[in-house]
């Protein structure tokens, strides 16, 4: 440490309490930007947790793709994750009731473990399928199952026959599918029971999906809903581009959430107005630190007059501010932070159920609002505090600079001031009068007043 | 060899009807080795013709020129390292830094510079001034001998071109005033250091080689006595 430095800091040392008093206003202005930032972030995490409860975690999704349309995606550098669900073929169930026949199709898919991560599935019972002879099916087909009087309950075995062949009567403009596959008869244990229905958003086929999963002993697939994710998120147009599939579908929900939606990006909006908040905390702060400081360097103004005798230079003076700063950042703006995350969580963790009430599915989602740990959140805070401290500590560390000499060597006995010589507002006894200041540049002329010599 | 010259050198401080001229049109050289006595009434002008010389004020009008230097053609932090290189400085009331301790306070202007502290010449120092058992007090531990004496130690520490000392014993009792001087005049005899200092007592400045008389802000006599 370098001699000026030194002698702040022992100062610093001596003056425990304005030290203190700085160190908390830091402290203070630190937490209310950590405050802000966890907030904005936690918000876009706690929309983001809906956005997948509500769709998945994919960013698009491609239907009826081929094994190298899944090869190719594979191969893509910026995606992060992807989940693939096999369309295996179609099964369908028939029932005479009252009169006429009721026939219900199914498509049965395996999906991998990537697929069963980024897509809920929501589960009446049980649990997911964890091999290939294990199968989801929906509440309807339980239905249709009991009244043919088959067995339908959880662990049952239950014989689907698979074909390939089945296209959608209704759509005309509806893509061809590929029949590639062979049709095949296989028993599958049931192991848990789906929603009514379990569309997995496949608005065009309109068929609901019987889930099971995928492993070595899956039959060849039909064709591929590829679901996938990519870093950075708005790398997923130019996936669009490339159709991995006969149809595309983004997840706008989530885009929007990651700022990479064409459209209205949620998330930005909610940082944008962090942004605001935090021009206002730092406008509120630098007033606060400001004055610190201020009376840091008046109480110290006979010191830096006398380092400036025996030869300190501006710089040395200036950076001895700024280490003064920096010195009471390092203290400060840690504390800070710790603070104000705690407090947001505990504010969240008090008032967090109010939101629920306010955004559609957060209710039976079950997920809340909850404070976020994030390094991105800190360190805005902590980059906005730092801001704060040397905003405040930049004017008082020019006027340091500004100390004559003479003003500190100038033995106090030598002549009387009067008072109203001295600048109001500057709050330390013998603090720096102006006059003086302007006797070395003589060309800085302004009336100071009377003067009496004894 | 001169060492030390003032040329036409005027200090106006205020504007209008409360002007003060502290200093009129001094002009005077000193030579290397000389010790100097500046006498003269209250307010004539001998501080402000100190702190002009140490570079710590500017003169309204005239130049000072050290070791063939300008010293005030200097940009400012040229100043800055100026003064602490080649200007020691004494004052009435020491001035030293209250957080630091006598090592510290001698070695400031070397450890300003960013240099080494020369061991030897600290040794050299504390032992000369007697303050080899006060190393690591503080100011306000001290007496104002004590005080003194550091601020004579910060003053050589760099061995200055000249040294320069505004009523140094203006606050001690005769003991210690004669002690102060007994040390200033040590350095100027052994060293050659050059010296220029105020006084009130008669007896101090009649040991310099040389008595300037100031009045008014004007240099009144100038005496070799040796
Ligand atoms: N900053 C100042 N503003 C106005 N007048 C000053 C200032 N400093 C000194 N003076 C005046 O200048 C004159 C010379 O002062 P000084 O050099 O301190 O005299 P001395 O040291 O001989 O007592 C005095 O009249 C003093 O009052
Ligand atoms: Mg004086």
């Amino acid at each position: 440490m370098n001699i000026v430095n030194q002698v702040t800091w022992k100062n610093m040392a001596q003056n425990k309490t304005r030290t203190m008093v700085t160190v908390l206003g830091i402290l203070l202005a630190a937490a209310m930007f950590t405050g802000v930032t966890t907030l904005g972030v936690s918000l876009v995490d706690y929309l983001r947790q809906l956005a997948v409860y509500q769709k998945g975690d994919y960013f698009i999704r491609f239907d009826y793709g081929t094994d190298e349309n899944v090869q190719g995606v594979s191969q893509e550098k910026s995606v992060t994750k992807a989940g693939d669900l096999k369309a295996l073929g179609y099964t369908s169930v028939s029932l005479e009731q009252d009169g006429y026949t009721k026939q219900e199709t199914y498509v049965v898919a395996a999906g991998d473990q990537g697929f069963y991560d980024m897509v809920t599935v929501r589960l009446e019972a049980v649990r997911l399928p964890e091999n290939s002879g294990e199968i989801v099916i929906t509440g309807n087909l339980a239905v249709y199952l009991e009244k043919l009087g088959l067995p339908c309950g959880l662990g049952d075995p239950v014989t689907l026959s698979v074909t390939p062949e089945y296209q959608p009567e209704e759509n005309a403009s509806f893509p061809e599918l590929p029949i590639t596959g062979t049709a095949f008869t296989r028993e599958y244990r049931i192991v848990g029971i789906n929603e009514v229905v379990c569309k997995l958003d496949d608005e065009a086929l309109g068929l609901s999906y019987l889930l099971t999963y995928a492993d070595d002993h899956t039959e060849q697939a039909l064709w591929h809903r590829l679901y996938v994710k990519t870093d950075p998120a708005g790398d997923v147009y130019g996936l669009q581009d490339k159709g991995y599939g006969l149809t595309e579908k983004a997840n706008t929900q989530l885009l929007e959430l990651y700022g990479a939606s064409r459209y209205g990006n949620v998330n930005t909006w909610i940082y944008r107005i962090c942004g605001v908040l935090m021009a206002v905390i730092l406008a509120g702060t630098v007033s606060l630190i400001y004055n610190a400081f201020s009376i840091s360097v008046s109480e110290r103004t006979k010191q830096f007059g006398l380092l400036r005798s025996v030869g300190a230079t501006n710089a040395q003076l200036r950076r001895s501010v700024y280490f003064e700063a920096a010195t009471l950042c390092a203290v400060g703006i840690p504390l800070g932070i710790l603070g104000g995350y705690l407090g947001i969580g505990l504010t969240l963790r008090l008032t967090g159920h109010l939101i629920r009430g306010l955004l559609a599915g957060s209710e039976q989602s079950g997920i809340v609002l909850r404070a976020v740990p994030s390094g991105a959140a800190f360190a805005w805070a902590a980059a906005a505090s730092a801001a704060a401290v040397f905003l405040s500590a930049w004017a008082p560390a020019r006027r340091a600079t500004k100390i004559p000499p003479i003003a500190a060597v100038r033995q106090s006995l030598d002549y009387q001031i009067p008072k109203n010589t001295i600048r109001s507002g500057v709050p330390a006894p013998g603090a720096f009068p102006d006059f003086w200041r302007e006797n070395i540049t003589p060309s800085a002329g302004e009336n100071t007043g009377p003067l009496s010599f004894p | 060899m001169e060492i030390l010259r003032a040329e036409h050198l005027s200090k106006i401080y205020g504007q209008g009807e409360n002007q003060v001229r502290a200093l009129e049109d001094v002009s005077f050289s000193v030579e290397k080795g000389q010790f100097v006595a500046i006498v003269g009434p209250s307010g004539s002008g001998k501080s402000t013709l100190l702190h002009i010389l140490g570079g710590v004020d500017r003169p309204t009008r005239g130049k000072v020129y050290l070791q063939g230097q300008d010293v005030f053609a200097q940009k400012e932090d040229q100043l800055a390292i100026f003064r602490r290189r080649q200007v020691g400085l004494i004052y009435q009331f020491y001035n030293l830094i209250p957080v630091l301790d006598v090592v510290e306070n001698i070695t400031l202007p070397v450890l300003m510079d960013g240099r080494q502290v020369n061991r030897a010449r600290l040794e050299d120092l504390l032992t000369t001034l007697n303050l080899k058992d006060r190393e690591h007090h503080l100011p306000n531990q001290l007496s104002g001998g004590q005080q003194q004496r550091v601020s004579i130690g910060r003053a050589l520490m760099n061995s200055p071109a000249v040294v320069l000392a505004d009523e140094p014993t203006g606050n001690l009792d005769s003991r210690n005033s004669q002690e102060i001087l007994e040390l200033l005049k040590l350095c100027n005899t052994q060293y050659g250091q050059t010296l220029v200092v105020i006084t009130h007592d008669e007896s101090i400045a009649l040991q310099a080689d040389r008595i300037l008389t100031m009045e008014d802000g004007k240099i009144r006599r100038d005496e070799v006595i040796r």
